[in-house]
């Protein structure tokens, strides 16, 4: 008897564990939904609005299959009264506004409304466009690559207590795969055909804090990293600034292609601010500075091989 | 999902996401300014553990009245005798742990502590036999007369289990009376190194093969317990803490089996005098040397090669053991043919350990290991990745033995870990520099005050230094240093009323300053016997956890430890555990035992955060909650040419952190299984002993595949301005709802003994690993560049044959 009551209790205790364990988490099943993209940019006219369906991961997509027609997209503003409707011109799920004319402006909010015939509430969503970014100055004509001379960018300050949060991009003018700079070569011939020359005409920078950018008299002074020149020859530089709506997409949207603590295979949604649909109704703000990157003669790299580049 | 460009960029984000930043401090040029401050704080930091010592040894230590005694009058008046002594290996006078001592034809019996030291107190009298047990060492048994004194100091030296066949069947008795405590496992270093093991014997991969002990994978040693990540085991190398006990990005522990006497898991419900960890503790104790004669071996293999070296000196032993990876010619082979390989590529261990006896009560030790890592791998042109990270450690001890039935240890350690990834990509250098300076002073005191009590108390306190600095583009983007004292003191009784029933209580408080954080943990566990070879445990305990790791299951070559402040509060969780332990046949063992735990206040780094620059330290971290619960099987048999054991695993791990795991549309977070969660989990580890030279090993696992988000749809989103890109996406459910294949592996081996010219004892080992070949899965990758997208697995590791030859002299 003095064994039989302990091993009850074991039994007991399998069978609670059992019952405890049966608790599902069972995989949910896929369901279509509404994808929103739009990007308001300050000072430029309305955007398009891209309205699509999503597609079940193993079944054939372009983006145009995916399109929805007949919805009504409005884009309006409390702050600036501004009332933008919107057409679609074709069957590509885009609705471009109906007045080219007006403009974004810095600081306001903006709200979408997608009415969709056969949804029954609306989509909506809120973006309130950042602060006007102005390059004050720090503009050089010509920069040699990898020299100890790096351009840097005096850019208009941040509001009083608020980071901003930077996205930069580099957009050749003229990008031919001769040009391409040592690094950027260097990936695309080992790409084994999965990297295009294309992949490089625009690069960015990924999200960076402006903390990072402080100098010792608290100006912003962007100084652009040779990482981020992927041509020889006339560039663009682009320093965006984004909403929260931005910043919560591209950083979550990042982090499902991996490189973050999370372990191989956990993924999970992009943050999400549209409401009745998934997507990004976000705004920037953004200035552009013209450059041109020389070759270093002092770098000693191969010449690339335009037919393979070019693979 | 991966294009080319990105599995490029995968380490180098990775390095950047975790530059965490705290507070933009201005760095100090001055050099003079820098040596000073170093000078200066360790100054200070060595006062304040030397004022923790006064402080100790004044409530511990025995005043000259009390040493002096009357033993006569005390022993008229309770009728009680101590025994007490060290348990050593006949051959080597290495002090066994957890060796058992009894007196004969009673229960009477206590076990060595972690010093090899025993303590008997009773109140038999008269002519009376003593027992000294230990796993593979013959009984020995002394005559003792406890009228004559009321202390009685008396060693053991066990004689190593002669192991022919016929012997090893007939005599063998074990008693595992220790290992029976309620979460307890130990390894022994030559099971270690008789196991199959991917090119090289370690640690963590034997430890990983017992019931409630998971690997995230065939590539990582990492230590998932009880449903604990490996940030929540403490690990300690002669009682000093080691912060990232990993080679070969974390392919291999630190720990050189050569230089190892003994591992001691608890796998949970630990005893009060651990703490500082939320879930377990693995404690390593360095050898301490041949003390009768010199004695060394080589060991050559794949990917490492070994060589150690021990024996007397003075009144007591040295031992010194190096292990350096060989990996260079086959690297130099492989260069010629394939890309990015590493162009230096090596890690090394030196471990070492003096132990002397000052006198027959005092006895002072000092140990210390060194390890590195340095990789050096261009992976394209005007691109590098530079890593070097490794540990040190150092520990100083003084057991001393003291009247009235007291033995104490004090114990001075200190533990430095550094990590320098530096990366340069087309000209763009970018750097981090994460180092932990931990210099901390422990007194642990066990009194036997009857022989129905055994108390121990200690208090451990320290400082510790954890910095980070970033420098991105040649300038330095974050710089953070926290400065931390802490201190845990503890109070443990375990009482014996009788044969059938025995108690521990124990209370801990763990003290924090940055933050002012101070965490009460109270533990209890109870055992009752109701017949002699069945055990029924229960234990209960609260722990909580200064601090968090941040790290990547694929990559530990990165690991950064960041600590609580104001803001981010320590994590806390109590433990409960069941058990029942069985001694069916004689050399047989069952147990079972049950847990449940719960994780509070988890804070771990935010994986969303693309760059901390700038924000506040609370704003870093991300605050969840979590749970575990299981039941874990194990099954052994220890006598024969046949034996092993077999263990089973049934758990259940969820974590939940806000915004995590919602569904479309929602906010609320949902809990979710972690990657390395797996439901079923069994290993059968067997060795067989063909003849006197051959022994065959095996090894098989099998676990449910581990948790996996599977997509459930897709989405492009074209127009972002600041890129060309299609930017395709992925719409999922619950994440980690998925389960990958099963997993499962049979690793062989047979090693040979013999003689090398009858210089050395000598042993050839032959290893299969994954005998099948079985192709387990890592993870999935998506290629959107087919259309429709293309799954591709990723897998773990194939069939892979080693070999490795050594040599004892």
């Amino acid at each position: 008897m003095k064994v039989r009551s302990p091993l009850s209790l074991l039994l007991i205790s399998v069978c609670s564990l059992a019952l405890w364990s049966c608790s599902p988490y069972e995989q949910d099943s896929y369901q279509q939904e509404y994808i929103v993209e739009a990007y308001l940019i300050a000072g430029q006219q309305f955007p398009d609005v891209t309205l699509t369906t999503s597609s079940e991961l193993f079944d054939s997509f372009t983006l145009r299959d995916q399109r929805v027609d007949g919805a009504t997209v409005i884009i309006e503003s409390g702050d600036t009264g501004q009332l933008m409707t919107y057409q679609q011109i074709d069957s590509s799920g885009i609705y471009t506004p109906t007045d080219t004319t007006q403009k974004i402006e810095a600081t306001a909010t903006y709200d979408l409304t997608i009415d969709i015939p056969d949804k029954d509430t609306p989509i909506r969503a809120t973006t309130t466009v950042p602060e006007p970014l102005t390059v004050l100055g720090g503009i050089t004509d010509r920069v040699v690559y990898q020299s100890s001379e790096q351009l840097e960018i005096l850019v208009s300050g941040s509001p009083a207590g608020q980071q901003r949060f930077f996205i930069f991009n580099t957009i050749a003018d003229d990008p031919k795969s001769e040009d391409l700079t040592p690094f950027y070569k260097s990936t695309l011939e080992d790409s084994d055909g999965d990297v295009v020359i294309e992949d490089f005409y625009k690069v960015s920078s990924g999200i960076l804090n402006e903390a990072n950018f402080f100098d010792e008299n608290g100006n912003t002074v962007l100084r652009l990293p040779w990482l981020a020149v992927s041509f020889y020859g006339p560039n663009a530089i682009v320093a965006n600034v984004l909403d929260k709506n931005s910043y919560d997409f591209v950083r979550s949207q990042s982090v499902q292609l991996g490189g973050s603590t999370l372990s191989p295979g956990e993924i999970q949604n992009v943050i999400n601010h549209v409401e009745g649909a998934v997507g990004i109704f976000g705004s920037i703000s953004s200035d552009t500075i013209y450059t041109t990157i020389e070759r270093n003669p002092l770098l000693d790299f191969s010449p690339v091989d335009p037919d393979k580049a070019m693979q | 999902m991966l294009k080319e460009t990105d599995r490029r960029m995968y380490l180098g984000s990775l390095f950047l996401r975790i530059n965490v930043h705290k507070k933009f401090h201005s760095g100090c040029s001055d050099l003079m300014h820098i040596l000073t401050r170093n000078v200066l704080g360790f100054a200070h930091r060595f006062c304040q553990s030397c004022l923790y010592l006064i402080v100790a040894l004044c409530v511990a230590t025995p005043t000259v009245s009390d040493i002096h005694a009357q033993p006569s009058k005390a022993r008229t008046e309770l009728q009680q005798t101590t025994i007490q002594g060290y348990v050593r290996d006949a051959e080597t006078g290495e002090t066994l742990l957890l060796a058992t001592v009894s007196i004969k034809g009673t229960t009477k019996g206590v076990t060595t502590n972690g010093s090899g030291f025993y303590s008997l107190t009773t109140d038999l009298t008269g002519e009376q036999i003593l027992q000294a047990r230990f796993v593979g060492y013959d009984m020995v048994e002394k005559e003792i007369n406890l009228d004559s004194e009321s202390t009685i100091r008396l060693d053991f030296e066990l004689p190593p289990e002669n192991l022919t066949l016929e012997e090893v069947v007939v005599e063998s008795e074990r008693d595992k009376e220790a290992l029976k405590n309620i979460g307890v496992a130990q390894l022994k270093t030559e099971q270690i190194k008789k196991l199959p093991a991917v090119f090289e014997p370690d640690v963590f991969r034997s430890v990983q093969l017992l019931p409630g002990v998971k690997a995230a994978s065939d590539y990582s040693s990492g230590l998932y317990i009880r449903g604990g990540g490996p940030d929540q085991t403490l690990i300690l190398l002669d009682e000093t803490t080691v912060y990232n006990p990993s080679h070969f990005f974390g392919f291999f522990s630190t720990f050189n089996p050569d230089a190892v006497k003994d591992i001691r898991l608890f796998k949970g419900g630990y005893p009060a005098e651990y703490g500082g960890r939320l879930g377990s503790v693995l404690s390593v104790y360095n050898k301490d040397g041949n003390r009768n004669e010199r004695t060394g071996g080589l060991s050559i293999g794949l990917l490492a090669s070994r060589a150690y070296i021990e024996g007397p000196v003075g009144d007591g032993s040295y031992m010194f053991a190096v292990r350096r990876s060989t990996l260079e010619p086959l690297l130099a082979a492989l260069r010629q043919s394939v890309d990015a390989i590493p162009s230096t590529f090596y890690f090394y261990d030196i471990n070492g350990k003096v132990t002397q006896s000052v006198s027959e009560n005092d006895q002072l030790s000092v140990a210390f290991y060194t390890g590195q890592d340095i990789v050096a791998l261009p992976f394209a042109d005007d691109a590098d990745i530079r890593l070097n990270y490794g540990n040190r450690t150092l520990s100083t001890s003084w057991k001393r033995i003291l009247p009235r039935n007291w033995f104490t240890t004090l114990t001075f350690t200190g533990s430095t870990y550094q990590n320098k990834p530096n990366f340069t990509i087309a000209g763009t250098p970018f750097s981090q520099r994460n180092e932990i300076s931990d210099v901390s002073i422990k007194f642990d005191a066990e009194h036997q005050p009857s022989p129905t009590h055994d108390l121990k108390m200690g208090l451990w306190a320290g400082n510790m230094i954890l910095s980070l600095r970033n420098r991105f583009d040649g300038e330095e983007t974050f710089r953070n240093r926290i400065q931390a004292n802490y201190a845990s003191v503890y109070f443990q009784d375990e009482w014996r009323p009788n044969d059938r029933w025995v108690a521990r209580a124990g209370i801990r408080v763990n003290a924090f300053s940055e933050g002012n954080y101070i965490e009460p943990e109270p533990r209890l566990s109870i055992e009752y016997r109701p017949v002699p070879t069945v055990r029924i445990q229960a234990a209960y305990g609260r722990y909580s956890q200064f601090l968090t790791l941040i790290s990547n299951e694929a990559f530990s070559g990165f690991d950064t430890w960041l600590t609580v402040d104001d803001g981010v509060p320590p994590a806390y969780g109590d433990q409960w555990i069941l058990g029942i332990k069985t001694e069916p046949f004689d050399g047989y063992g069952f147990d079972v035992e049950f847990y449940a735990r719960t994780m509070n206040d988890l804070f771990e780094l935010d994986p969303f955060l693309p760059d901390a620059a700038g924000l506040d330290y609370d704003e870093l971290f991300r605050f969840g909650e979590g749970f575990a619960y299981g039941v874990e099987v194990f099954f052994e048999r220890q006598v024969g040419r046949f034996t092993g054991f077999v263990g089973y695993t049934y758990g259940v791990t969820r974590r939940k952190f806000p915004g995590f795991n919602a569904a479309i549309g929602s906010d609320t977070p949902r809990f979710y299984p972690p990657k390395y969660d797996r439901t079923h989990d069994a290993n059968i580890v067997a060795t067989y002993r063909l003849s006197d030279r051959w022994t065959a090993n095996a090894v098989f696992s099998y676990g449910t595949g581990q948790a996996y988000t599977e997509p459930l749809g897709r989405t492009q989103y074209p127009r972002q301005p600041w890129n060309n890109e299609e930017n395709d996406v992925l719409l999922v459910g619950k994440v980690n709802a998925s389960r990958l294949p099963a997993n499962h592996r049979l690793d062989l081996s047979f090693s040979r003994q013999g003689r090398f010219f009858d210089i050395a004892d000598s042993e050839f080992q032959i290893q299969l690993i994954n005998a099948y070949s079985r192709r387990n899965v890592w993870f999935y990758q998506y290629d959107f560049d087919e259309n429709p997208v293309k799954q591709t697995t990723v897998p773990l590791l194939p069939i892979l044959p080693a070999f490795s030859y050594t040599l004892t002299f």
